[in-house]
């Protein structure tokens, strides 16, 4: 949910190289000296600066920064991004360091105009926390994040010298829902948007939680960066490594009983709403933005480690009601706002032979603002752009999920293969047919006591300020560092005799059991590469997730209404794992592990049902016996969409 | 016990090979590669090299390279060196061994290295570390009568030389430093064993405690005794833990891969247990008082041989009334004192140069007092590298008499203390322990996976580093146990023996158990973030419960008894910092190092059927009747600036 994570704290150069760059980014040494010089550049040449407070409707000011282009004679355009992260004013004569971010549009001439939402840094108000938005049938004076986007444009073509008239919004996670909330009854001069990794719905995918399952480290960190005062604070822990300190922490109550002492409204909003009732739906951009009112290009990582959920629902609910085609979609292999900074030629250990954030910022997000606010050029996508990893092209859909791609089931099967044949009925010599099939499971026992780590250990703070972080990473690990424990469960196919070819939807459907009476399944589709890789050895054998997400076991029927689980009863569970666009090459092996615990990026279910985890009590939690059955009668399996051979090749390459 | 760098010439394919064969080492990774910028000097131009065959009593010849310098003036004495692994010429035909010596070029020494007989340009039969002969047998020869011959050919033979011979080398050459000694030749007059192995089946390179080393075992042995010269299996897995695991039970190895042609492989099978075949070859059954000069070196975090030179050095000490018996041992991976700075090990800074401070001020000293009568001799007893305080000291005796032994017992809560247990009201003894299931289907890796070969070829290697990787990566594992101690509010100095005394049961009639002396790092270290609470593994040890009454004789665990196990973790000269914690790991697989015990006891765990191995439940106990605990030795405040002159060598 930060893309642009600014600190007050200076201490350390390594701090202040962040805070310039306004990054959160991946951490290899050569993005940090291209940030490092982009951070550097002194853009008062380039600039006049106006610092101004604008006054919201309701009389609340909201403190905006605007850079006009030196030696301007025609009229321009304004490029506007809202933020709660403060706009830092870090790089020379005390200009913000959010135009680092834009380096590629800079020259084609845009005033630029920054803002602090609502009860942040410089602005006036209160801040909270996804701003629901206001019903003016009822509260006809009411204020949202929408209202003020409104008011702040309004003044903004009336005040600055030397505009067209014409708003273009782009923001990346917050930044990016305050541009959804600006698509809602927008202002007539808002002529195009990009929401970028928005937060779409922080209860069914984004950054607080995942089909109901809570993301602790997440939450508690971001909402004490948040809600601790009107600046970004960060939480001080007393050990590096975070598996330990969450894992010591205990029930989640203890949050609040030694730490947050009932404060942080967020985290009092978790406890109070811990399954999927109105309070989230009010928070979610689907509640505010209905269909598409402006140009929108919806922006996307695959490997977002915080937001990927909701520009991907966001482009695909709008589009069912995309009667003027104004909803567009780009997804790339990158991290979260991985696109807005630096090459993109890697990602952790993973490399792409392009620089795929280079190419999106030249020859999309920029030609995308030009062709709508300055009349320039065409329009640089037709539909959707994706970056198709694994093959490593750009590749044009016109729709997406593609819809010349095939449902093909992979299933898992005996001694660990994982198979597109389903299991077959056992022969009938005699034993009974139903008792063959039970027993046709893998297992394991998960303890919560002792959780498989989400990533490699130490798991050190989301946002460190002092250190390169592998919170950005994560999700590209290797996931040897987790395969074979005695809690993970391995299934893979014989390496590949062509090229499968994944466009679209994959969905788990597991048929499975368990002693406790709650429990989490934790469901990964991973990419094995060969075992002899002499180009780059640290490849070899990798293990890179492709597709990943968990369900909190009491919501199979409902979100709204959790129901305990019958222990010991197969019970289907359908995991969403959202769309990908990725060729398992000739040679690889697709592989699927399915664990129940992903801690301390998930909360530990207690997988005995209580009706509020957030109150549940140290003595809740227990060990459970879990079975994956994988027999004829209860076939567990991924969904994958499959292109065809040779359709891949039609799906033009953009590059 | 492989010091030397595997050389495969159809394999040099990648620059990083040609450094790694340059430098004639096993390296640990990163910097050292450029700082030890040895392939660019020219030997050429500094020595007359002279290749012969010398002939040994049997008449079997051994080749040999002489390296004399040019423009010498005066006699010189020799520096031999005999290895199994090849001389490794460089492009100009000069052997790289030569970079190993770069310190001692200087002072004025003959250099030569000989290949072992049956290795690379030698005549005759290689046996693995071949016993030692029977002298009423005249004509019987061994690595001792091999190494005798030698040097009386080279006194008699090499011109210019001064009578004096000394003889080193590190691992397998270390071990034929040892054989040399054993009846040595007059012209002899100083020895460094390095890292030579001791003892085969308790604490070496092939078992461990009665432990199998399986992927070293397997992989040493196949490099050794498929052909002449080193040989690399080829596995298809990048990831030896899948690739060891997928092996299956170890009849597998010789039914899918070796076909009973490796002679060590056999004998592992043939000898599970600690019989006449391994004592024939073991330390404690062959040595002799010592009768020349001898400087054991030791690493604290060798991979390899860290029990071989400390074993030799202690048994040595029992029978040497004229002091030629001498200890060094320092922060070092196997052999890592002869290449490098030694200024760090993996993530692990040490503050000094500690490698180059052996080769200076120990090694060359050392050598030049004995073979020139130059100097003084550069270590009075034991000389011994401190960890924690990074510092140098001198000890009068290793272990140091003044230390004391203290025990740490595992506790409630994953606690650590120097408390022990107090009976527990209203509950037996027999309740308190912590538990886990150690199942053979899902070990616990002993290094990050991937665990890539052991000496890989084309890319740097993590089993050069293993000893000191974070011990996070396992910790919290459902089959690890885990007790520490609060943050410690002063230093302590741990200096000697460690020994681990477990009370365990297990539900199955077999059992290995690990135990990890762990010194975790304070949670901020912002001069080294990497550091911030690490878990470095200070002593570490595999026990095979079997062998709990005899190496001998293995038995099997009556199950769901509590048992006593005394698993022996050597000795460290090491100081747990103020503001740091001391940590125990237990656990019972440490793969694909140590093959899987089935946990269900089978005469021969080489004949274990894959049906044979099954989860056992194991249980520490921690009570006042059943203190598992660490005994450890400390040296009283006063007594570490009494007895240790700590820093004063530095």
């Amino acid at each position: 949910m930060i893309p642009g994570l600014t600190q007050r704290r200076h201490r350390i150069l390594f701090i202040a190289t962040l805070t310039l760059t306004a990054i959160l980014f991946p951490l290899t040494s050569r993005h940090f000296s291209t940030q490092a010089q982009q951070a550097s550049r002194d853009y008062t040449a380039l600039f006049d600066k106006i610092e101004v407070m604008i006054p919201a409707r309701d009389g609340v000011k909201l403190h905006t920064e605007i850079y006009v282009p030196k030696n301007v004679d025609a009229a321009l355009p304004i490029l506007f991004e809202r933020t709660p992260y403060g706009i830092s004013s870090a790089t020379p004569g005390g200009y913000s360091s959010m135009l680092a971010r834009y380096n590629e549009m800079i020259s084609e001439g845009y005033i630029f105009a920054f803002q602090d939402i609502r009860g942040r840094y410089g602005s006036q108000g209160k801040f909270v926390m996804l701003h629901p938005v206001h019903d003016p049938a009822t509260d006809p004076k009411g204020i949202d994040e929408a209202t003020d986007t409104y008011d702040t444009i309004d003044w903004l073509i009336k005040n600055i010298p030397h505009n067209n008239g014409r708003v273009g919004m782009d923001g990346i996670s917050y930044d990016g829902y305050l541009v959804t909330m600006g698509m809602i009854n927008p202002h007539p001069a808002l002529k195009a948007a990009s929401e970028q990794a928005c937060m779409g719905d922080t209860y069914l995918g984004d950054d607080f939680f995942h089909n109901g399952a809570f993301r602790l480290s997440y939450a508690f960190e971001y909402a004490a960066l948040l809600e601790t005062s009107a600046e970004n604070y960060s939480f001080p822990f007393d050990r590096f490594d975070l598996f330990d300190w969450y894992l010591r922490l205990g029930p989640l109550s203890n949050a609040n009983a030694k730490y947050f002492h009932d404060k942080i409204p967020t985290w009092n909003d978790f406890i109070a709403h811990p399954s999927y009732d109105d309070y989230w739906k009010h928070h979610a951009v689907a509640y505010g933005l209905k269909q598409p009112t402006v140009p929108n290009l919806n922006v996307a990582g695959w490997w977002d480690q915080e937001d990927f959920y909701g520009p991907t629902a966001t482009y695909e609910r709008l589009e069912k009601v995309d009667t003027k085609n104004l909803n567009y979609f780009v997804a790339g292999p990158w991290n979260h706002g991985g696109w807005g900074r630096g090459a993109g030629n890697s990602l952790g250990d993973i490399p792409f032979g392009s620089d795929t954030s280079v190419y999106f910022r030249q020859n999309i997000e920029a030609p995308w603002f030009a062709y709508w606010l300055k009349d320039k050029g065409q329009l640089p996508l037709k539909e959707a752009l994706t970056f198709q990893t694994g093959s490593d092209k750009w590749t044009q859909f016109d729709s997406w999920p593609p819809r010349q791609a095939q449902t093909r089931n992979i299933y898992m099967r005996e001694d660990g293969g994982l198979s597109f044949n389903a299991p077959a009925a056992k022969s009938s010599s005699g034993a009974d047919s139903k008792s063959a099939s039970e027993a046709t499971f893998d297992t394991y026992v998960s303890d919560p006591a002792h959780p498989v780590p989400n990533r490699h250990r130490p798991v050190d703070m989301t946002y460190p300020e002092d250190h390169p972080g592998s919170w950005f990473t994560w999700l590209v690990q290797d996931q040897r560092f987790v395969d074979h424990r005695p809690d993970v469960l391995t299934w893979q196919t014989d390496g590949l005799t062509d090229d499968v070819t994944l466009a679209g939807q994959v969905t788990a459907k597991l048929f499975a059991s368990t002693t406790g009476s709650d429990s989490d399944w934790v469901v990964k589709l991973i990419d094995v590469y060969p075992e002899s890789m002499p180009q780059d050895w640290k490849l070899s054998g990798f293990e890179l997730m492709i597709a990943d997400e968990i369900f909190r076991g009491r919501y199979r029927n409902s979100f709204e209404k959790p129901e305990p689980i019958t222990p010991n009863t197969v019970t289907p569970f359908t995991i969403d794992l959202h769309t990908t666009n990725h060729v398992f090459k000739k040679g690889h092996r697709i592989m699927v592990q399915v664990q129940s615990t992903w801690f301390p990026l998930y909360d530990r279910n207690p997988q005995k049902f209580v009706p509020n985890i957030f109150e549940a009590k140290a003595s809740d939690y227990q060990k459970a016996t879990q079975r994956i059955y994988r027999s004829s009668q209860y076939p567990s399996h991924i969904e994958m969409s499959v292109l065809p051979n040779g359709s891949a090749d039609t799906a033009a390459a953009a590059n | 016990m492989h010091q030397t760098r595997i050389k495969l010439g159809s394999l040099l394919r990648f620059s990083f090979v040609a450094i790694l064969l340059a430098l004639a080492l096993t390296l640990p990774l990163g910097a050292t590669a450029q700082e030890n910028a040895g392939p660019d000097v020219d030997y050429s131009k500094l020595f007359d090299k002279i290749e012969v065959m010398i002939p040994a009593r049997d008449g079997i010849k051994l080749h040999t390279e002489i390296y004399t310098p040019k423009n010498a003036t005066g006699s010189l004495p020799f520096i031999l060196e005999r290895t199994p692994y090849g001389t490794s010429d460089d492009k100009n035909g000069y052997s790289e061994k030569l970079f190993r010596y770069q310190e001692m070029i200087a002072e004025g020494y003959i250099f030569v290295f000989q290949d072992i007989r049956g290795r690379y340009g030698s005549e005759g039969k290689f046996v693995m570390q071949r016993p030692v002969r029977d002298p009423k047998d005249s004509k019987s020869i061994d690595e001792g009568t091999d190494t005798y011959d030698t040097i009386d050919w080279l006194v008699r033979n090499v011109p210019r030389n001064n009578g004096r011979v000394g003889l080193l080398g590190i691992s397998y050459g270390g071990w034929l430093a040892v054989m040399g000694m054993l009846d040595p030749h007059p012209a002899l007059k100083a020895v460094s064993e390095q890292a030579s192995p001791a003892d085969m089946f308790l604490g070496d390179d092939f078992h461990h405690n009665g432990a199998f080393r399986l992927s070293y075992g397997f992989e040493y042995s196949t490099m050794m005794e498929t052909d002449k010269t080193n040989f690399a299996f080829a596995f298809d897995r990048f990831d030896t833990y899948e690739w060891y695991l997928r092996l299956g039970p170890l009849s597998n190895a010789d039914a899918k891969y070796t076909h009973g042609s490796i002679p060590t492989w056999t004998n592992f099978v043939t000898h599970p247990n600690y019989d006449e075949f391994w004592k024939s070859e073991a330390m404690p059954y062959i040595l002799t008082k010592p009768k020349v000069p001898n400087l054991n070196v030791a690493g604290w975090w060798d991979q390899e041989d860290f029990y071989g030179p400390m074993k030799i050095y202690e048994l040595m000490e029992k029978n040497d009334p004229n002091h030629l018996n001498f200890l060094v041992a320092g922060p070092w991976n196997h052999g890592g004192w002869a290449r490098g700075k030694g200024n760090s090990l993996g993530a692990i800074p040490f503050g000094n140069d500690t490698a180059l401070y052996f080769r200076q001020k120990i090694e060359a000293p050392w050598f030049a007092y004995w073979l020139k009568d130059k100097g003084t001799l550069p270590v009075k007893e034991a000389t011994l590298y401190q960890t924690g305080s990074e510092t140098w000291s001198s000890f009068t005796a290793w272990p140091p008499r003044e230390a004391q032994t203290r025990n740490l017992y595992f506790r409630e809560d994953g606690k650590l203390s120097f408390d022990a247990p107090s009976s527990v009201t209203g509950k037996s003894d027999d309740a308190a322990f912590d538990s886990y299931v150690s199942d053979p289907a899902h070990p616990v890796p002993y290094r990050q996976r991937p665990i890539d070969m052991t000496y890989p070829e084309d890319h740097p290697g993590s089993w050069f580093t293993w000893l000191v990787q974070d011990q996070r990566f396992v910790d919290r594992r459902p089959d690890v146990l885990t007790w520490q101690t609060d943050t410690l509010t002063d230093d302590v100095t741990l200096a000697g023996q460690v020994t681990a005394k477990l009370f365990a049961s297990t539900t199955g009639s077999d059992a290995d158990w690990i135990v990890k002396l762990i010194d975790v790092y304070p949670e901020s270290m912002p001069q080294d973030w990497k550091l911030s609470g690490y878990e470095l593994m200070i002593a570490d040890e595999v026990f095979r419960g079997r062998f709990r009454n005899s190496f001998e004789k293995p038995e099997p665990i009556k199950p769901n008894t509590v048992t006593p196990f005394t698993v022996d973790l050597h000795t460290a000269n090491h100081v747990f910092k103020k503001g740091h914690r001391i940590m125990v790991q237990v656990q019972s697989t440490w793969f694909p190092l140590i093959d899987r015990n089935p946990q269900k006891f089978v005469p021969n765990i080489f004949e274990a059927k894959e049906s044979d191995f099954q989860s056992a439940t194991q249980r520490i106990y921690r009570s006042q009747k059943y203190p598992s605990s660490v005994a450890i030795s400390i040296l009283p405040a006063t007594a570490s600036t009494a007895s240790a002159s700590s820093g004063a060598m530095n």
